[in-house]
C-alpha cells in the first residue's frame, strides 16, 4: 500500500499556494480519497450480506450557508452515513458538528408525521391543542378556502412569517411568496436579532460582508465569529486555520473569550460600548498618529465633499451635484470634473455663498475628544490597549503598497476591523457597524485584498459619485414618497427608514392594536413557516396575545415546536434529507484562498423514501398557488428570480412540479441542456467560478464610486422621516423623545449614553449570548438532535450554563453549579446553572446558545438550560430607532434561585 | 508501517465535528465517544484562554491493553491499528483500567435507542449490529474506511484539518512532527502513543 | 472446660436462609445477565466495583488459609479436622471467588478463554492460573490431610508459596494499571497482605470462636490494618500531590467519607474494642471482613474516581448479587462439610485444644 495515499494533510505547498484564475484547491488535494470517491457513486450489492448500497450526492441543510457538498450512504432504504463530498471545493470532504449530526434530524421520532388540525380553540404555549390527524386534501382545502375568504374581503389579510427556527433559506418561495400571493405582509421571526447587513450593503455593495483571511494579517473583530468559534466547514474553519496557521493576528473584542480569541488577543469589553472604543481608535488614527491612506480618503471616498452647516452636500446649482474643493487650482469642483486633481481634505471654505469643510473635517472634529482615556470609562478597555492595538492596525495596512491580482494592481491593504452580531445588533450598533468600516476606510482597507469585500454577486449603482448597493437604493427617496397614514403594511418599516426585516415588535403590537399603528384592516390568515418568535425572539408573552388574535394560523412544520402551539393546521414537512432543493454555493463571512472565488450551484434530492406522510414547502406553494388560480403568475415570478429565459424558462401556462421547475432552473444555470438533473445528481453541484479580480470590489469602484466616511445618506433617510411623520401629524407607537430618534441618524460618530451603559443601582451587570459550533442559529432541529445536545452538554466548554467571572461570583457569594435567577431590567427572567470561568468579562454574564424550548411535543432534551431571549425585549421604545432591530444584551441582576 | 495521527493543536477550534461524525460513522449508543474534544481554560480574567485537546484511541505501539487482555480479545495489526475481536471478549475491563488515555468504553447494555421511551429508529436499527452487549469497544481508526483506502472518518471531517492521518514511520510525517516539536500524551508511561500533538 | 470449635455440621436455620439468599442472588445476576450491566453502579469511568472488591477480600482470605495450613506443617497449630475445616472453607473461598469474578464479566459465556489463551503477558491469567493451582492444592491438600492427618513440608511450603502468589499477583493487577497513581505504590501489596491476613484470621475464627491464638492474632492484624489504612489516607491527605489530596479528602470527608470511616470505625476500631472488652467472636470476624471490603472498595472506587464525577456507589443489585453470593458461599461450605464428615474422635480435638 502506498503510504502517501493515506495521508490527508494538505501538502505544504498546496496550503499556502496562491489561488490563480479561480480555480479553487479540489479534494483531491486530500490525498487518499479522490480516486475512490468515483467507484463508490455507483449503486452496489454486497455480496456477502446481499444487502443494496450507494452513496448520493447531496448537500448540506444544518444551517444558512448551505454550502457544503455532503454523500450519503444509504443501505436497504435506510441512511447510515453522512460525509462531505470530498469533490466538493467548498468544503472539501469536511462537515461541520451541525452537518454530521443530521441522520438524527432525518430520523427524530418526534418529527409530525402527518397533517393535523386542533380541536381545541383555546391557544397557548401550555395549551394541548388536541391534535387530530387529517388527510392532506382536507388540510389543503381548509387552508385555500381560508385564504380565499380573507383575500376577497382584501388581499392584505394574508401574512407570512420567516424565521431562523428550523428550515433553510434555501427554496426561492420563500422570498417570493408575498408578490405570489399578492399581500405586503410578512414578518421575519429572525429579524429583530441579525441587524448586519446596512453597513456591507454601504461600504460593499453586499448583504453579508466577508474577511479576506486569505490575505490579510491584522485582524480585529467585535462581536464577530470568525469561523472556528461557530464552526462553519465550508470555508471559513479552515480559512481562518490557515490564516492563523500563515502569522494573522487576531484580535477580538468580545465580553467573552471566543474559540477564535483564543488563538490570538482577547480584549474584553463592556456590552454596547464598542462605538466608544471604535472613536477613541479613529481618534488615535486621526488625530494622534495621523497616518492614513490619503489617497482612500482623496480619490476613493467622499471625504472631500464638501459639507454646509445643515450637514448636507454642497451641490452644484446647475448639475446639482456634490462639489469638492480642488487645491490645485483652489476652486470648488463637481466630484466627476475632469480636471479634479487634489480635492482638499482640510480647511474651510466659501462655496455658492455658504461656509462648507470637507467632509473629513467633520469626521475628524466627531472623534477630536474621544481619547481612549474617555473611551476607557466608557467600555472598561485599557487606554493604552486601545492604543496599541491601533498603532499595530495602522502599521500592519501597508498604506501605499499594492498586490496585482489577475493583473490588476490593487491596494494591499492586509488589515481588517470587522463587527458582528454582538455588536451590531446592538445600542447604535448600525452607526458602530459603519464606523468600523470608516476606520477600514481610512486606512483604505475596504474591497481590496486582506480587507473587508463583497461576498454576493454584487449589484450596485453610482449616485453623487457615490457606491449605493441596489436595495438600499429606496432607502432615502422611496420611503417618503410611499409614506402613507393609514400604512399600507403590517411590516411597520416606514417608520424605521433603515431596516433590513419587518418590525417584529411593531408587527405584533400592531396585530393587537391596529388603531394605533395606524392600520385600517386586520390579519384574517397567518402563515409561519420555519418561523418561531417565541424562542428566537424577545417579549414571547406578547407575541402568544398577537398569535392567539389571529382567526386562522397554519403552518408546515419539522416538529411541534412553539409556532406549531397557536396553528389551527399543522402540515408535515420533509426533512432536508427529503427534498428537492437547489442552493448557490458562494462563500460568506470569512474566506481563504480557496473560497473567495468560488461560486456554483448545489443540487440535492431525497436520500432515502419519505419516512412520514410529509410534503416540501415548494409543493405546499405550488398547489395553493393552482389552487388559487395563481400558477401563470408564479410561473413568470419564478422565471424572473432565476433571470430564466428562452429554451431554459418555465412556459407561464403550465403547471409544473417543483422537480420540473428544478430542472429548468438547473439548465438555466448551467446554460447547458446536458447539465440538468441527471448530471447535478452524479455530481452534486456544479461550480462557476468568478475571475479573482472580480472578488474585490475595488475592481468595479475604482473611479466609479466612492464610499462614504461621511454618512450624508442615512442623515437624510432621518430628515426624511421626520418630513412625512410631520406631514401627517402621526407619532409613533413609544417615541416619546424624537431628539432621541433623531440623533440615531448621525451622519459621523457620536457617542449617547443608553439604556444599557446607564450604571444603576439594582441591575448591575449586563448579559451576552453568542453561538456555539453544537449549536450556532438553531436551524435544523439542533435544539433536539439527541447527538448535538450530548455533545452541547458532554463536551462543550460552554454547555448551556450560564457564566460569570470568578472576581464578580466571589463578591456575590457565587459558584459553579448554584442555580441562579437573572433578572432583566425588562422585566424577563431566566433560570439557570452557574458556571464561574476567567473567560468572561467581570461586569457581564454569559449565555452561550440558546435553549429552554417549552413546546411539550418537542423531544424533552430541548427543555433544558435557559431561553436568553427572555431578557430582551422588543417593546415600544426599546426598539433601536434607526433600523427597528432590538439590543442583544440588557442590564440584569443575579440571585440564588430559592433566595429573595 | 504505522498508521497514526497527528493532531495540530493551533488548528483545534474544539468544535466537536470529530465527536459527532464518530458516533455517526460508527453507531456508538449514549455516552461513547470514541472520538471526543476535552476543553478547558487556562489563565486568569484578562489573560484568559480556551484550550482544547482532541483524542482517540491513542493506537499506542506498546500498547496495555493488548497485553493485560487476559483472552487475545485486544490485539494489535501489522498497520499499528489495536481493535478488540469482540467475539473473544470476556468483559473483564481490565484493559480499560490499563489505558491511560480513557479511549475504551465498555457496552453497559444502555438503551439502544437515543429516544427513551420510543423504538430505535431506522438508523440505529442498521447500526444495532455493531455493538455488543458486555464487551468492550473502542476507536478503531475506522479501520474498515482504511481498508478500503480511505481515511479515519474524523481525519476527514475535521474542518480546520487538524487532524491529520498517515504513516507515522512516512517522511512526510516525520518532518512535521519533527518541525512542529510534536510530543505524545502521557509519554512517560512508556505506551508510545501513534498519536502525536503538535503544540499551538 | 469444653471449648466449643464448631464442627458439628452447620445448623438448618444458617442454611435455609443462605439459601433464600442464594436464590435472590442468582436472580439478580440474571437481571444482570439480561439487562446488562447498566444494572450496577460502574459506567466507563468506573469498570471494577463491588464484585471485584469482594472477590479481592474473598480470596485474600482463602489465600491466606491455605497459607496457614501450610504453616501448620511446620509449627503444630492445627489438628487435621481443623485443618479439614480450614481447607474446606479455602477451597469454597476459592469457588467463590471463581463465581464473583464471572459475575463480574460482561460476557460470561466466554469466560472459558481465560483457561485457552495462555497468554501469559496478562496478570489476569497469571491470576486465573495462580487461583486454580491455589483451589487444586487445596483440594489435594484436604485428600491428604483426610488421609494422612498431614500434607508434609514439602506439601506445606507449596501451598504458603501459591497462596503468596495468589495475593501478589491481585495486587499487581491493580498496580500495573497505568494511570493510576493511587495503586501504583507498594502500598497495594501491604495493604493486600494485611487484608488476607485480616480476613483469613477472621474466617478461623469462624471456625474456632474460642481460640485465642486466633483471635491474638486477629487483633495484630487489626492493628497493623488500622495503622496502615490511616497512614495511607493521612499522608496522602497531609502531603500528597493535588490529586493524591483530592482524592484522600474525598475520603475523609467527601463522598468516599462513608466507604473510609465505615472501614475505620466498623470495620476495624469496633471490633478491635470488641476483642478487647467483650468477646463477640462472630460479630468481630464479620465486621472485621466488612472492613476489609470496604477498604477495597474505596481503594477501586477512588482509583479510579475522575474529577468532575461522582465517587463509585454500588447499586442495589449489586448488593443483593453480592450478598447472594455470600449465600452460596455458606450453602457450599455446608454442603462441603457434610461430604466430608470429619472422623476424629473427641481425644484427637482434646490434643488440639491443648495446644490451643
Amino acid at each position: 500500500m502506498n503510504t502517501k495515499n493515506h495521508v490527508n494533510i494538505l501538502p505544504e505547498v498546496s496550503r499556502r499556494s496562491f489561488l490563480k484564475g479561480g480555480l479553487a484547491l479540489t479534494g483531491a488535494s486530500v490525498l487518499g480519497g479522490g480516486a475512490l470517491a468515483g467507484s463508490a457513486l455507483a449503486a452496489s450489492v454486497s455480496e456477502k450480506t446481499g444487502k443494496s448500497s450507494k452513496w448520493v450526492k447531496s448537500y448540506c441543510g444544518s444551517c444558512i450557508w448551505a454550502n457544503c457538498g455532503t454523500e450519503i450512504k444509504v443501505v436497504d432504504g435506510v441512511a447510515v452515513e453522512i460525509r462531505g463530498n470530498k469533490e466538493h471545493p467548498s468544503n472539501k470532504g469536511t462537515l461541520c458538528p451541525r452537518g454530521a449530526a443530521q441522520l438524527m434530524n432525518l430520523y427524530n421520532p418526534y418529527r409530525i408525521k402527518a397533517p393535523m388540525k386542533r380541536t381545541n380553540p383555546q391557544k397557548g404555549l401550555d395549551v394541548d391543542p388536541g391534535w387530530v390527524e387529517i388527510s392532506w386534501e382536507e388540510a389543503m382545502d381548509t387552508i385555500t378556502e381560508k385564504i380565499k375568504e380573507a383575500q376577497a374581503k382584501d388581499p392584505r389579510k394574508l401574512m407570512k412569517m420567516y424565521g431562523f427556527a428550523g428550515n433553510l433559506h434555501e427554496t426561492p418561495f420563500v422570498k417570493l411568496f408575498t408578490s405570489i400571493f399578492d399581500t405586503p405582509n410578512y414578518s421575519m421571526s429572525c429579524g429583530p436579532l441579525c441587524e448586519v447587513h446596512h453597513a456591507p450593503a454601504m461600504f460593499n455593495a453586499t448583504f453579508v460582508d466577508r474577511i479576506d483571511v486569505g490575505h490579510c494579517n491584522y485582524l480585529i473583530a467585535f462581536g464577530r465569529n470568525l469561523g472556528g468559534s461557530a464552526m462553519f466547514a465550508s470555508g471559513p474553519g479552515r480559512a481562518l486555520s490557515d490564516a492563523v496557521d500563515r502569522g494573522m493576528k487576531v484580535v477580538v473584542v468580545d465580553p467573552h473569550a471566543t474559540p477564535d480569541a483564543s488563538k490570538g488577543e482577547w480584549i474584553p469589553i463592556r456590552p454596547g460600548t464598542d462605538t466608544a472604543m471604535a472613536m477613541a481608535m479613529l481618534h488615535v488614527i486621526l488625530h494622534e498618529l495621523n497616518t492614513f491612506d490619503v489617497d482612500a480618503m482623496k480619490n476613493r471616498s467622499n471625504a472631500p465633499y464638501l459639507i454646509d452647516e445643515q450637514g448636507d452636500y454642497v451641490r452644484d446649482q446647475v448639475s446639482n451635484k456634490p462639489l469638492l474643493w480642488d487645491e490645485a487650482d483652489n476652486k470648488a469642483k463637481a466630484y466627476d470634473d475632469p480636471t479634479l486633481t487634489n480635492p482638499a481634505l482640510l480647511g474651510e471654505y466659501n462655496v455658492n455663498g455658504v461656509s462648507a469643510v470637507p467632509a473629513f473635517v467633520k469626521l475628524r472634529e466627531s472623534v477630536a475628544t474621544s481619547t481612549p482615556e474617555w473611551a476607557e470609562e466608557i467600555s472598561s478597555v485599557p487606554a493604552e490597549e486601545i492604543r496599541r492595538i491601533t498603532q499595530e492596525l495602522v502599521e500592519a495596512a501597508c498604506i501605499g503598497s499594492t498586490i496585482t491580482i489577475d493583473g490588476v494592481e490593487f491596494p494591499y491593504r492586509p488589515v481588517a476591523v470587522t463587527t458582528g452580531r454582538g455588536s451590531a445588533n446592538n445600542m447604535q450598533g448600525m452607526r458602530f457597524y459603519i464606523l468600523t468600516n470608516i476606520i477600514n476606510l481610512v486606512l483604505g482597507a475596504i474591497g481590496v485584498p486582506g480587507s473587508l469585500v463583497c461576498a454576493a454577486n454584487a449589484r450596485y449603482l453610482f449616485e453623487d459619485g457615490m457606491m449605493r448597493e441596489y436595495p438600499i437604493a429606496y432607502y432615502t427617496t422611496d420611503r417618503e414618497e410611499k409614506f402613507s397614514i393609514p400604512q399600507n403594511d403590517y411590516t411597520i418599516k416606514q417608520f424605521y427608514p433603515l431596516s433590513r426585516f419587518p418590525i417584529l415588535g411593531g408587527t405584533m403590537g400592531a396585530i393587537l392594536d391596529p388603531q394605533k399603528y395606524y392600520l385600517d384592516y386586520d390579519i384574517e390568515v397567518f402563515f409561519p413557516y420555519g418561523a418561531n418568535p417565541f424562542i428566537n425572539d424577545a417579549d414571547f408573552e406578547t407575541t402568544v396575545k398577537a398569535f392567539q388574535k389571529i382567526p386562522f394560523v397554519f403552518t408546515l412544520a419539522y416538529h411541534m415546536d412553539e409556532t406549531t402551539m397557536f396553528c389551527d393546521i399543522v402540515l408535515p414537512e420533509c426533512s432536508h434529507l427529503e427534498r428537492y432543493q437547489n442552493r448557490p454555493i458562494e462563500e460568506t463571512m470569512v474566506v481563504g484562498r480557496d473560497t473567495i472565488a468560488l461560486n456554483g450551484l448545489n443540487y440535492k434530492e431525497p436520500a432515502v423514501d419519505l419516512i412520514y406522510n410529509t410534503r416540501q414547502y415548494d409543493d405546499i406553494i405550488l398547489e395553493l398557488a393552482d389552487r388559487l388560480g395563481l400558477t401563470p403568475k408564479l410561473n413568470a415570478i419564478y422565471n424572473s428570480f432565476y433571470r430564466l429565459s428562452g429554451e431554459f424558462s418555465l412556459d407561464p401556462g403550465k403547471k409544473y412540479t417543483y422537480q420540473e421547475m428544478l430542472e429548468i432552473r438547473l439548465k438555466g444555470f448551467s446554460g447547458d441542456a446536458s447539465k440538468g438533473v441527471e448530471y447535478f445528481r452524479e455530481h452534486g453541484f456544479l461550480m462557476k467560478n468568478k475571475p479573482l479580480k472580480e472578488c474585490y470590489e475595488y475592481y468595479f469602484f475604482k473611479g466609479n464610486g466612492r464610499l462614504p466616511i461621511y454618512n450624508w445618506r442615512d442623515f437624510s433617510a432621518g430628515k426624511a422621516l421626520k418630513r412625512s411623520l410631520d406631514k401627517f401629524g402621526v407619532k409613533v407607537p413609544g417615541w416619546d423623545n424624537m431628539d432621541e430618534v433623531m440623533r440615531e441618524y448621525t451622519p459621523v460618530p457620536k457617542w449617547f449614553d443608553n439604556y444599557l451603559t446607564n450604571p444603576s443601582d439594582e441591575f448591575d451587570m449586563t448579559v451576552a449570548n453568542w453561538k456555539l459550533s453544537p449549536r450556532n442559529l438553531g436551524l435544523g432541529g439542533q435544539d433536539d438532535n439527541v447527538w448535538l445536545r450530548e455533545i452541547v452538554e458532554t463536551w462543550e466548554y460552554d454547555g448551556l450554563n450560564i457564566q460569570i467571572n470568578p472576581i464578580t461570583a466571589a463578591q456575590k457569594g457565587l459558584k459553579t453549579g448554584d442555580k441562579v435567577i437573572v433578572e432583566s431590567q425588562h422585566g424577563g427572567t431566566v433560570e439557570g446553572i452557574l458556571q464561574v470561568t476567567n473567560l468572561i468579562h467581570p461586569e457581564v454574564l454569559g449565555f452561550p446558545a440558546q435553549a429552554g424550548r417549552v413546546s411539550q411535543f418537542m423531544n424533552p432534551i430541548s427543555h433544558k438550560g435557559p431561553n436568553y431571549n427572555r431578557l430582551l425585549t422588543y417593546k415600544e421604545g426599546y426598539i433601536l430607532a434607526d433600523n427597528g432591530s432590538i439590543s442583544v444584551s440588557a442590564r440584569v441582576k443575579i440571585r440564588k434561585a430559592g433566595v429573595k | 508501517m504505522r498508521y497514526g495521527m497527528i493532531l495540530d493543536l493551533k488548528r483545534c477550534y474544539g468544535c466537536n465535528a470529530c465527536t459527532v461524525i464518530c458516533k455517526q460513522k460508527n453507531g456508538t449508543p449514549k455516552g461513547v465517544f470514541w472520538a471526543k474534544v476535552y476543553a478547558t481554560e487556562v489563565g486568569k480574567y484578562p489573560q484568559a484562554r480556551r484550550e482544547y485537546l482532541p483524542t482517540l484511541c491513542m493506537h499506542c505501539a506498546n500498547a496495555p491493553c493488548v497485553s493485560v487482555c487476559p483472552t487475545g480479545a485486544s490485539y494489535k495489526r501489522e498497520d499499528g491499528i489495536v481493535l478488540v475481536d469482540e467475539s473473544k471478549c470476556i468483559g473483564c475491563r481490565s484493559c480499560m483500567l490499563s489505558c491511560p488515555y480513557e479511549a475504551r468504553y465498555f457496552d453497559f447494555g444502555a438503551e439502544a435507542s437515543y429516544f427513551p421511551g420510543k423504538e430505535a429508529n431506522p438508523y440505529e436499527v442498521a447500526q444495532a449490529s455493531k455493538r455488543k452487549k458486555g464487551t468492550v469497544n473502542k476507536c478503531t481508526l475506522c479501520v474498515d474506511r482504511i481498508d478500503e483506502g480511505e481515511i479515519p472518518a474524523c481525519a476527514q471531517v475535521c474542518p480546520t484539518q487538524a487532524r491529520i492521518f498517515g504513516d507515522l514511520e512516512s517522511t512526510e510525517l516525520q518532518k512535521l512532527i519533527i518541525s512542529r516539536n510534536g510530543y505524545q500524551e502521557k509519554s512517560v508511561v512508556g505506551t508510545d502513543p501513534s498519536v502525536y500533538y503538535l503544540p499551538r | 472446660m469444653y471449648r466449643r470449635e464448631n464442627n458439628s455440621p452447620m445448623p438448618k436455620s444458617i442454611l435455609a436462609v443462605a439459601a433464600i439468599l442464594a436464590i435472590l442472588g442468582i436472580g439478580s445476576w440474571i437481571y444482570q445477565l439480561i439487562v446488562g450491566m447498566q444494572v450496577t453502579g460502574l459506567d466507563n469511568n468506573v469498570v471494577w466495583g463491588l464484585y471485584i472488591a469482594f472477590f479481592f477480600v474473598v480470596i485474600g482470605g482463602g489465600a491466606a488459609l491455605l497459607a496457614i495450613v501450610g504453616i501448620s506443617e511446620f509449627k503444630n497449630i492445627l489438628s487435621p479436622d481443623s485443618k479439614s475445616r480450614i481447607l474446606l472453607l479455602s477451597i469454597t473461598t476459592f469457588i467463590g471467588g471463581g463465581i464473583l469474578i464471572t459475575i463480574d464479566l460482561g460476557n460470561p459465556i466466554q469466560v472459558f478463554r481465560i483457561a485457552t489463551s495462555f497468554k501469559f503477558q496478562s496478570l489476569l491469567v497469571w491470576d486465573f492460573w495462580l487461583l486454580a493451582l491455589c483451589f487444586f492444592l487445596a483440594l489435594f491438600y484436604l485428600v491428604k490431610v483426610r488421609k494422612d492427618n498431614s500434607g508434609g513440608k514439602v506439601y506445606g511450603l507449596i501451598s504458603i508459596a501459591a497462596a503468596l502468589f495468589l495475593i501478589v499477583a491481585e495486587s499487581f493487577l491493580l498496580s500495573s494499571m497505568l494511570g493510576h497513581h493511587l495503586w501504583e505504590s507498594g502500598m497495594t501489596l501491604i495493604s493486600f497482605l494485611i487484608s488476607a491476613a485480616v480476613v483469613g484470621s477472621a474466617f478461623i475464627l469462624l471456625l474456632m470462636p474460642d481460640n485465642r491464638t486466633v483471635r491474638n492474632i486477629l487483633l495484630a492484624t487489626l492493628v497493623f490494618s488500622l495503622i496502615a489504612t490511616l497512614a495511607e489516607v493521612f499522608t496522602g491527605a497531609l502531603t500528597g500531590n493535588p490529586e493524591t489530596k483530592t482524592e484522600m479528602m474525598l475520603l475523609l470527608s467527601g463522598q468516599g467519607a462513608l466507604y473510609f470511616w465505615g472501614q475505620v470505625l466498623i470495620g476495624l476500631i469496633l471490633p478491635l474494642f470488641l476483642l478487647l472488652k467483650s468477646y463477640k467472636p462472630i460479630a468481630i470476624a464479620l465486621l472485621s471482613i466488612f472492613g476489609t471490603l470496604m477498604g477495597k472498595v474505596w481503594l477501586l472506587a477512588l482509583g479510579q474516581w475522575v474529577q468532575g464525577s461522582l465517587v463509585y456507589i454500588p447499586s442495589l443489585p449489586e448488593l443483593i448479587t453480592i450478598i447472594g453470593t455470600s449465600g452460596i458461599g455458606v450453602l457450599l461450605y455446608g454442603v462441603l462439610v457434610k461430604a466430608f464428615e470429619p472422623k476424629a474422635s473427641p481425644k484427637a480435638e482434646q490434643t488440639k485444644m491443648s495446644v490451643a
